[in-house]
């Protein structure tokens, strides 16, 4: 039997400069803001910082649901949970994983890649992104400023939205580019 | 260490593809977090409140769109909510902005356009924008079902 590279291992690495691009944009910005404002750069730098130190851990999770789903999923699973056939269940996992998910959305961009590589449908991937504006942890926050039926109510328009926006993706037909 | 039978990939190639992987989309997370700081140094609070206007319909859109520009933890979209509340801005506009932070990212969408593809981060936010406008109307009009 040929050797699986997992999900990498299909193909080479995209090459994609974007991602240089978009970091070296960014470099530019801080240079030209020091020139006017290098006090708010020092602090935009020590903002930037404390949150890279913050967000350390959860790369580090990531890397390992990364490895984990490598390893041990294989396509059929992924299509059978959340892929095309998966139906209402395939939905509302993707909603509850979405919900229990922490951290900010970027870092969980990679492992959704992995995943629809793996057979997860786009709009699974788009109600995931979605329901993690229901933020468990932070309801009683919500509920002091909003109020709890506001907050209930608002809560629940969240996730029909989230399904309202996986299920819109899908009709439209946008999917999540495979590596090549 | 040896391949399992079922052609699944080793242990340490797994997780050493899952490291490469990361790795490649390093440079566009390094981006966002410059990006984010930037933002919570010269976006403040009072300087959101002040771009409301008093109408319903054109605070809800600015509120959603004030809310898809800005980054950062969700605590901080309630506080600065709480902020908008104090300051008489209307409960539409509050919510859309609150929804719309979580929802819609524009700070990240050139890692969102590069890691998940341009159209599929393009149309995601986009929905994601409209949604953030119909979802306080809706909440709004529930609770005055409710009342």
């Amino acid at each position: 039997m040929k050797k699986n590279d997992g999900i990498q291992g299909k193909g080479k690495q995209e090459k994609g400069r974007g991602g240089y691009y978009f970091l070296g944009f960014v470099l530019v910005a801080y240079i030209v803001i020091f020139f006017f404002k290098p006090d708010e750069i020092q602090q935009s730098l020590m903002k930037s910082g404390l949150l890279g130190a913050r967000l350390l851990p959860a790369f580090c999770v990531v890397i390992l649901f990364m490895g984990i789903v490598n390893y041990l999923v294989t396509p059929k699973a992924v299509s059978k949970f959340v892929g095309q056939g998966s139906g209402l269940k395939g939905w509302l996992l993707a909603l509850a994983t979405g919900i229990l998910s922490h951290g900010p959305v970027y870092i969980w961009f990679p492992f959704l890649n992995e995943l629809s590589n793996q057979g997860m449908t786009s709009g699974r991937a788009a109600v995931f992104l979605y329901s993690r504006a229901i933020k468990i942890p932070l309801l009683p926050v919500m509920v002091y400023y909003l109020g709890l039926v506001f907050t209930i109510v608002l809560q629940c328009w969240l996730i029909v939205a989230s399904l309202i926006q996986g299920k819109l993706i899908e009709k439209l037909g946008i999917s999540i580019p495979l590596k090549k | 260490m040896k391949s399992p039978a079922d052609g699944r990939p080793t242990l340490a190639r797994a997780f050493g593809n899952a490291v490469k992987s990361f790795a490649s989309m390093l440079p566009q997370l390094v981006g966002v977090i410059l990006l984010i700081g930037l933002f919570q140094t010269f976006v403040t609070g009072d300087m959101v409140a002040s771009v409301f206007s008093g109408s319903i319909p054109k605070d809800t859109i600015l509120g959603a769109f004030i809310g898809s520009i800005s980054a950062g933890n969700p605590v901080t979209s309630y506080i600065i909510g709480g902020e908008l509340i104090d300051k008489n801005v209307n409960i539409f506009a509050v919510t859309a902005f609150i929804v719309a932070w979580v929802t819609v990212g524009i700070i990240q969408l050139p890692a969102e356009a590069s890691i998940l593809g341009k159209r599929f981060a393009f149309f995601r936010n986009m929905i994601g924008f409209l949604l953030a406008i119909a979802v306080p109307l809706a909440t709004v009009m529930t609770m005055e079902l409710l009342q």
